[in-house]
């Protein structure tokens, strides 16, 4: 067991207007070399914070509890150089908002090229023939004018694959894309999605993919995690999880996908009630107010999660045969 | 007034958008567009990231100013204004944009922020609408599925999707007739997707809102629309009641669109990516703008550009394999009998 990146109970805590409040609890993750690791949950699940954590980005007054390594590393003790030093190169991250990863006032030329230049000694000319070359592969239009443009210039979603160029220049080894795709037409994200796996295959790079998209995760995505109100609640191989979903929260998301074809006006199945919010969320199991198969031991303590073989489920009524053992182990 | 009253909510003829840029070819961002918003229809706008569909949205509501065409609401020319205040009729149309997160104040109450909309609205005209603001407030909350106390609150202490909701009150506080929306669901997972579409449809029944839903999510659109229009590189290539879009799609490009939708079925396959490169707006291809990508180009289409011609009952297409008064056919069945012919 060598993962490249390995979460161990992890947990973050953040400040709110009524005190400090756990918004992650107790996260394991282990992603490997070459692996395209899915991360899925309602926006608000704490995704986002989960792997800001890592690179040392949490908001203000935020702190993280756990373990978390890199190529055996442990990189939530290292000082701040060290961070930075693995930030820029082995391990890069597209943010969900291309414009806090885009600076307005620099252009997309100089964005590219600056770290590529720093951390892997290229010339002038090596990086901006790279840049271009990368511009291209993202799919963005006569790439050397654009090179030369600002940020604003662009559209939303051709902000998010220049993002995802300027992640991608110093070929990480592992790559943290925040809903890289979200902002993309289908077509355009194909093609973004087709460069990721590629790079896999080729370069052995791994992925964790955040999206909220099962059909995105679906379609690259070895491994998922589902999260909801700030804790893993199913885990397992892509193919098992998506084809049998044991925990009802990621049941009723594949429920809630639209039926293609399924003429118009007819009304969208979706999950009833509002997701818990992870600053506050209901007592024992979070996802019970929203829960068909809810039984009143649901409310008292948080399920853990239960393996089946290795898929993992935190519901302690679709994982019931497996509950009583894990008690009896 | 009569002829006010029968007017379509939003005509828009012929509308094009350049952006000037530095040292570079302008981009004509948005090649002439027109397009017909019914009272209370709901109209998706679907295409490739770049093609100009924040653009035309912007135009739409006056914060682009058009090199030409025209755009009319109920009935009445809008004035070509960037910038300054609208007159108060055209508050009336309203616009929802592409990032709710970053347009709501993060720092100020929703009910206030809600309220202040109400007086924006209420100003000039109407003269303060019915009951008390705070009335108002608790009302436009409901709407949108909220409760009351959510006024209480601040923008982070919100999912994405109830966020969402919040961005659409606050957009009906205008009492609107149009609203655009510019992709109010792609940041949402899957069931909260759902709702928010299931509210648009509702709204749009109850309020006899006419809405223009931006998304590049075309299984989710043709869910909630009456009609799609599929834009391309600054044009419209089809138009087409959202019932008979996945049996019949005309354009290639729709074709292309309904193929590379990924599948939530877990077998790890990559959605199919459009050949080609992405053109660049700037310099747009000759002929037909979808040529150098299109599977069925022959020569006609690298030289003369397709206008778009009806086709079946209500549907347009801008495409040489179909003739104009034609049933609607898959382009693949088009293609094979002219290589046939
Ligand atoms: N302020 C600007 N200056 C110059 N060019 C611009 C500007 N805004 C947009 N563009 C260009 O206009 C074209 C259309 O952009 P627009 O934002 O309308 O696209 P969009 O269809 O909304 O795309 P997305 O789905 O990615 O949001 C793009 O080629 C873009 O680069
Ligand atoms: N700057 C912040 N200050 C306080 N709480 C925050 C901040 N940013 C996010 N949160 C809260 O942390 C939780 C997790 O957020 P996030 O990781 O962004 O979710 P996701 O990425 O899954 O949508 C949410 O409850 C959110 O409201
Ligand atoms: S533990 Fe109970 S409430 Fe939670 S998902 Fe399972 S059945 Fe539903
Ligand atoms: S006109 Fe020609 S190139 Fe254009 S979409 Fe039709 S077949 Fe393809
Ligand atoms: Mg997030
Ligand atoms: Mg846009």
């Amino acid at each position: 067991m060598s993962a490249l990146l390995e979460l161990q109970g992890l947990s973050i805590r953040l400040p709110t207007p009524a005190g400090s409040r756990a918004v992650v609890h107790e996260v394991d993750l282990a992603v490997e070399a070459g692996q395209i690791y899915g991360i899925a949950g309602e926006s608000g699940s704490g995704k986002t914070m989960t792997m800001l954590s890592l690179l040392g980005l949490l908001p203000r007054g935020g702190t993280v509890h756990g373990r978390a390594s890199f190529a055996g590393r442990d990189i939530l003790s290292a000082d701040k150089k060290a961070r930075q030093a693995l930030r820029g190169r082995d391990l890069s991250m597209v943010f969900q908002d291309p414009m806090t990863s885009l600076h307005p006032m620099l252009t997309v030329g100089k964005q590219l090229t600056e770290h590529a230049r720093k951390h892997l000694g290229l010339s002038k000319g090596e990086a901006a023939a790279r840049a271009a070359q990368m511009l291209e592969d993202v799919r963005i239009p006569d790439g050397e004018a654009a090179l030369r443009a600002y940020p604003h210039e662009f559209s939303g979603g051709m902000r998010q694959r220049i993002a995802i160029a300027i992640a991608l220049m110093c070929e990480p080894q592992i790559l943290i894309a925040d809903e890289p795709t979200t902002a993309l037409d289908v077509t355009v994200q194909a093609g973004i999605l087709a460069l990721l796996d590629r790079l896999r295959r080729e370069k052995g790079m791994a992925v964790v993919l955040i999206t909220h998209d099962l059909g995105v995760m679906s379609s690259i995505a070895e491994r998922i995690s589902v999260m909801y109100a700030g804790r893993v609640i199913e885990s397992g191989d892509a193919r098992d999880v998506l084809k049998q979903p044991s925990h009802p929260y990621t049941r009723g998301l594949l429920g809630s996908l639209p039926q293609p074809g399924l003429g118009a006006g007819t009304e969208l199945r979706s999950i009833p009630g509002v997701p818990a919010s992870p600053l506050d969320p209901p007592r024992g199991c979070a996802f019970h107010p929203r829960c068909a198969l809810a039984v009143d031991a649901c409310k008292e303590g948080v399920p853990p999660l239960l393996r089946r073989g290795d898929h993992a489920a935190a519901c302690i009524v679709t994982m019931r045969d497996v509950a009583s053992e894990e008690v009896v182990a | 007034m009569s002829a006010v009253a029968t007017a379509p909510a939003l005509e828009v003829t012929d509308v094009e958008v350049v952006y000037e840029r530095r040292d570079r070819d302008p981009v004509r961002a948005v090649a002439g567009v027109s397009l017909t918003v019914g009272r209370g229809q709901i109209v998706g706008l679907v295409g490739e990231s770049g093609c100009g569909k924040s653009t035309l949205a912007k135009a739409i509501v006056g914060l682009e100013r058009p090199r030409s065409g025209r755009i009319v609401f109920e009935g009445r020319e809008l004035s070509p204004l960037t910038r300054r205040a609208r007159p108060i009729e055209e508050t009336r149309l309203q616009m929802v944009f592409q990032n709710p997160f970053s347009s709501l104040n993060p720092r100020r109450r929703i009910g206030a922020q809600l309220a202040e909309a109400l007086q924006m609205a209420w100003s000039g005209s109407r003269a303060g609408g019915t009951g008390s603001l705070r009335e108002r407030v608790t009302e436009l909350l409901s709407l949108v599925g909220l409760p009351a106390n959510a006024a209480d609150r601040f923008a982070h202490q919100f999912s994405g999707g109830q966020r969402q909701r919040i961005a659409i009150a606050r957009a009906l506080a205008a009492d609107p007739t149009v609203i655009v929306l510019d992709e109010p669901l792609s940041s949402l997972d899957a069931s909260a997707q759902a709702q928010i579409a299931n509210l648009l449809v509702r709204l749009s029944r109850e309020l006899d809102l006419a809405l223009v839903l931006i998304s590049h999510d075309l299984a989710i659109v043709q869910h909630i629309v009456d009609e799609v229009a599929v834009m391309y590189l600054g044009k419209l290539v089809e138009q087409v009641p959202s019932g008979e879009l996945w049996e019949l799609p005309a354009h290639p490009y729709t074709e292309a669109l309904i193929g590379a939708i990924p599948r939530a079925d877990g077998e790890r396959t990559l959605p199919v990516a459009l050949a080609g490169e992405v053109p660049d707006p700037s310099a747009p291809p000759s002929g037909c703008r979808f040529h150098p990508r299109c599977p069925y180009a022959f020569d006609r289409c690298r030289v003369d550009e397709p206008e778009q011609i009806a086709i079946g009952r209500g549907r347009e297409v801008a495409c040489w394999l179909h003739e104009p008064g034609a049933e609607p056919k898959r382009p693949g069945e088009l293609a094979a009998a002219r290589a046939d012919a």
